[in-house]
């Protein structure tokens, strides 16, 4: 069930990096991608991420699953952004070049398609990243790597807790799911949203006390063990950084350097032909 | 209580966990297409009233995250921290109906829902819809109707999955002194 | 070494001591077996040993339990948890890694044990439970006996002298249970650590020695000694406890059980020419016939099979059940047996549908099953689940047996009561009980609550705890 976030084993210069390294690249990268709305480093950081994406040994037939969802997202995002405010890019570039006359007075223009490129843009950026990170960074490694990161080591072990135990809880769920249907707990359309809602409490009451217990019993095995003994821990899943670590920080770093010096050089965030 | 701080650690873990399989597994049937029930918010409601603030907004935060993580579109992180907010909140008056205390009657039902409905009015009226904005850019007339769809949800799941759990659990949650040996 | 004198333990939440006038010395390198029906002590003498009481449980003790001269009431949980390594019963929640390799370093990493310390002792500690071949495998990949391992190895690597097991054999079919409590032996000679098994399958844990038997009854020690005398002395049966079917059979026979004959082991079991001949005799009267009975076929299974597939394309898919034929007759009880991993639990979750068979039929009398829904099958199958706790979604015992009739929707209120109460008066249980308060009854609680009338077949598993 390691597969639930997807991690694929194989041996790339990606996959080589530490989880704390990859860790602090995403940040960097998340933040230089939300920062700006500079078109010319938007389009630069997608052509970036593909690349990366090549060097990973990753294929596009291994994530087309979770590709599906977050285009889907993307569209609806963009049709709702567009539904809800069609001249939002007028605003925001504080240009106007009218296209078409759409209801209401109000018109398509050019700067509300240059924003929902950027848009689009942003998530084209971000989502190669993200796949990126999922995909060659073990769950093991994950909780190490938050605490290398400086994150304290008692929440950094509650994340590897949670990835420990989902696949358990959600196979409990499935079994007290059907044992309850077999009592005749209806969860599907037939009744009404109510009815629905407290069946599905009648499943997540056997489900929370056996928590509660399953909670004081790992607390236990987990102080039985020495959890918390010392103000620092070390982790088996731990790896020094090399060079390469550096490097990838030291550039993810830079990016986010760039991004932050467009927008306060210019004294925006936006950046349009118009402007 | 003196293994307190580990057991936070674990209610933090578990609680993620719960609100993961909630959110990412359990699918209810809803008349408005593409608006789904999350009834991870009842549990997480719950956890926050068990066990406090720290654990209701860490795990509203890492449950939120790894849900966003698994789907692959990316951390939403507006959305995340509205979850996380709304966590701390429900444990921040966690002393007004506790459930620990094997206690909850109409009073506690009464303040527990109160408290539940502010939570999320500040969750998803104000801290999602104002990171959208800042984080993102977008038009605040569709943030804010987002928002307003996703608390009014979220407040109605709330107020009937995190009650019937509250109660639940404090009946069955041992009295001091209440047990005798039975064989 | 382990001493307690007039100890006794009452819990926060109780009115009753658990524990009243204990007084028992565990040697350091003993081996030694603490039995005891349910409900008589041994967890909470097993929360003493290992620190929990009083460090997460509170309550009041009375009289004294020290460790090495020390009283453990004057010791923090970290320095028992040096002394003491406990095996919990509960494998799930004594596997806290995410990967084998993980959990046995657990206690390590919180001595924040740096590198290459850190991996060599995994890898030495993995070789002696001879799970070095499944390092970076989770936990949802192993069977129960290979988590037990990572188990033991996890509190080995902390050089514990005292090692605790709590139920070891709970979660294990017979054949891996003996290779646990071989390897178990093997691990208590080539360290010479002192062993405490909790565990009420004495034959099982019998298959090696063990020094002393503590027997436990209602909070009290009634017996310390060894095997072979409390096996002779009659005692376990009194307390519930099942003897070994070879000493219940001897005694069939006509032997008279006595400490000389050594009836701890069949290996050293030591018989008089007149025991064997009483055997002998016995075993030759002894053939009972079959009667063949005017058989009314229920289920007739046919060509069953069943796979699970892998939600990705990584994992391979796993046949479960080959080509089952099989058929049930009216008022049978029948047992399906088979080790851990056999198909039995899928086996009934098909028949249940909670599973949809790749091929194959199941009649029940004349309605084909698959025809039927979840809930359709329950109208005549009741199903009861290995693990109680995930059936019971009700606070009141009354509630929980008449919830499935209450959804059901075709009766009265007070039709439901009177069948509700007739069901448990039939099984001896008052309604107005809360169903988390009556412990180590929650098991029998779902059984009645599954106990309607019009059920044609009641499958349970793992009906034996």
């Amino acid at each position: 069930m390691q597969n639930l976030f997807n991690y694929i084993a194989r041996k790339s210069p990606i996959h080589e990096l530490t989880g704390a390294t990859k860790l602090v690249c995403l940040i960097l990268w998340t933040f230089a991608t939300m920062m700006t709305y500079d078109t010319r480093i938007l389009i630069a950081l997608p052509i970036i991420a593909f690349i990366l994406f090549g060097i990973s040994k990753i294929r596009l037939s291994d994530v087309k699953f979770m590709l599906g969802f977050t285009l889907v997202f993307m569209v609806l995002n963009n049709i709702l952004v567009f539904l809800f405010s069609p001249e939002h890019g007028v605003g925001l570039y504080g240009t106007c070049h009218q296209l078409l006359p759409l209801w209401g007075g109000k018109y398509l223009t050019a700067e509300q398609l240059w924003y929902h490129l950027n848009l689009v843009l942003k998530y084209m950026s971000s989502i190669p990243i993200i796949l990126l990170f999922v995909c060659t960074t073990q769950p093991s490694e994950f909780a190490a790597s938050l605490n290398k990161i400086g994150v304290k080591y008692s929440i950094a072990y509650s994340v590897s807790l949670a990835l420990r135990y989902i696949p358990d809880i959600q196979k409990e769920y499935s079994e007290i799911s059907k044992a309850q249907q077999a009592r005749g707990v209806e969860m599907s359309k037939k009744v009404s949203l109510v009815k629905r809602l407290k069946a599905a409490s009648s499943i997540l009451i056997p489900m929370i006390i056996m928590s509660m217990d399953r909670i004081e019993t790992i607390s236990n095995a987990m102080e039985l063990r020495g959890f918390g003994k010392n103000k620092k821990r070390t982790w088996y899943m731990a790896r020094p950084f090399t060079a390469k670590d550096i490097l990838s920080m030291v550039f993810c770093g830079l990016l986010l350097v760039l991004s932050i010096w467009s927008n306060v050089s210019r004294g925006t965030r936006f950046w349009s032909p118009w402007m | 209580m003196k293994n307190s701080a580990v057991k936070s650690i674990v209610a933090i873990g578990i609680g993620a966990a719960l609100f993961f399989v909630c959110g990412r597994f359990i699918a209810i049937p809803c008349p408005i297409p593409n608006v789904t029930i999350n009834i991870q918010y009842g549990v997480l409601a719950f956890l926050a009233a068990a066990f406090g603030p720290i654990v209701g907004l860490l795990a509203g935060l890492i449950g939120h995250a790894l849900i966003d993580f698994s789907w692959g579109w990316g951390v939403w992180w507006s959305w995340v921290f509205a979850t996380a907010i709304f966590g701390l909140i429900v444990g921040a008056f966690k002393k007004l109906y506790d459930v620990d205390k094997g206690e909850f009657g109409m009073k506690q039902i009464v303040r527990f829902n109160v408290t539940q409905l502010i939570a999320h009015i500040i969750a998803w009226g104000i801290v999602a819809p104002a990171l959208d904005i800042l984080m993102y850019a977008e038009p605040a007339s569709k943030v804010f109707l987002q928002g307003l769809v996703a608390g009014a949800s979220n407040i109605v799941t709330t107020a009937i999955v995190g009650t019937i759990l509250c109660i639940a659990y404090a009946a069955a949650k041992p009295k001091k002194g209440s047990l005798k040996e039975e064989q | 070494m382990i001493e307690f004198k007039n100890f006794g333990f009452k819990y926060n939440a109780q009115v009753d001591y658990t524990l009243r006038d204990i007084n028992l010395k565990i040697n350091p390198g003993e081996k030694i077996l603490i039995a005891g029906p349910s409900g008589c002590g041994k967890s909470t003498l097993i929360h003493c040993l290992n620190g929990l009481i009083p460090f997460s449980l509170e309550g009041e003790r009375e009289g004294s339990l020290t460790m090495d001269g020390k009283d453990t009431w004057d010791m923090s949980i970290f320095e028992m948890s040096k002394k003491v390594g406990t095996v919990l019963q509960d494998q799930d929640s004594q596997f806290i890694g995410l990967t084998v390799a993980e959990d046995l370093a657990f206690a390590l990493e919180n001595d924040a044990v740096g590198e290459p310390e850190l991996h060599d002792r995994v890898a030495e500690i993995a070789d002696v439970v001879n799970i070095s071949s499944h390092l970076l495998h989770s936990p949802q990949e192993l069977s129960g006996g290979q988590k037990q391992r990572v188990s033991l190895g996890g509190v080995m690597i902390d050089d514990v002298d005292t090692l605790l097991f709590d139920e070891p054999l709970a979660n294990l079919d017979p054949e891996t249970g003996k290779k646990a409590i071989e390897l178990i032996d093997e691990i208590h000679k080539k360290t010479g650590d002192t062993v405490i098994i909790v565990e009420h399958r004495l034959e099982d844990v019998l298959w090696r020695p063990v020094d002393r038997i503590i027997l436990m009854e209602k909070g009290r020690i009634t017996a310390d000694t060894t095997p072979d005398e409390l096996l002779a002395s009659g005692m376990l049966k009194a307390a519930g406890i099942r003897e070994p079917l070879y000493v219940t059979a001897l005694k069939y026979a006509g032997v008279d059980i006595t400490p000389e004959k050594k009836s701890a082991s069949l290996d050293t079991i030591d018989l008089t020419d007149d025991d064997k001949k009483k055997v002998r005799d016995w075993f030759n009267e002894g053939k009972t016939e079959t009667e063949e009975k005017n058989k009314e076929n229920i289920l007739t299974v046919r060509d069953l099979n069943f796979t699970y597939r892998s939600d990705r394309s990584q994992a391979e898919d796993f046949h479960a059940l080959r080509d089952i034929d099989f058929d049930l007759y009216k008022g049978e009880m029948m047992a399906v047996v088979g080790r851990n991993g056999a198909g039995k639990s899928t086996f009934s979750k098909v028949i249940c549908g909670f599973e949809t068979p790749d091929t194959g039929s199941m009649i029940l009398g004349d309605i084909d099953l698959s025809t039927l829904s979840i809930k359709e099958r329950a109208d005549h199958i009741g199903y009861i689940m290995q693990n109680p706790n995930q059936m019971i979604s009700k606070t009141m015992i009354f509630d929980e047996v008449a919830m499935g009739l209450r959804n059901k929707g075709t009766m009265t209120e007070e039709e439901i009561e009177e069948r509700v109460n007739d069901t448990l008066i039939r099984t001896e249980k008052e309604g107005d009980h809360s169903c988390h308060h009556v412990h180590g009854a929650r098991d029998n609680d779902t059984g009645r609550a599954h106990c309607r009338p019009g059920l044609q077949a009641l499958y349970r598993d793992h009906g034996v705890p």
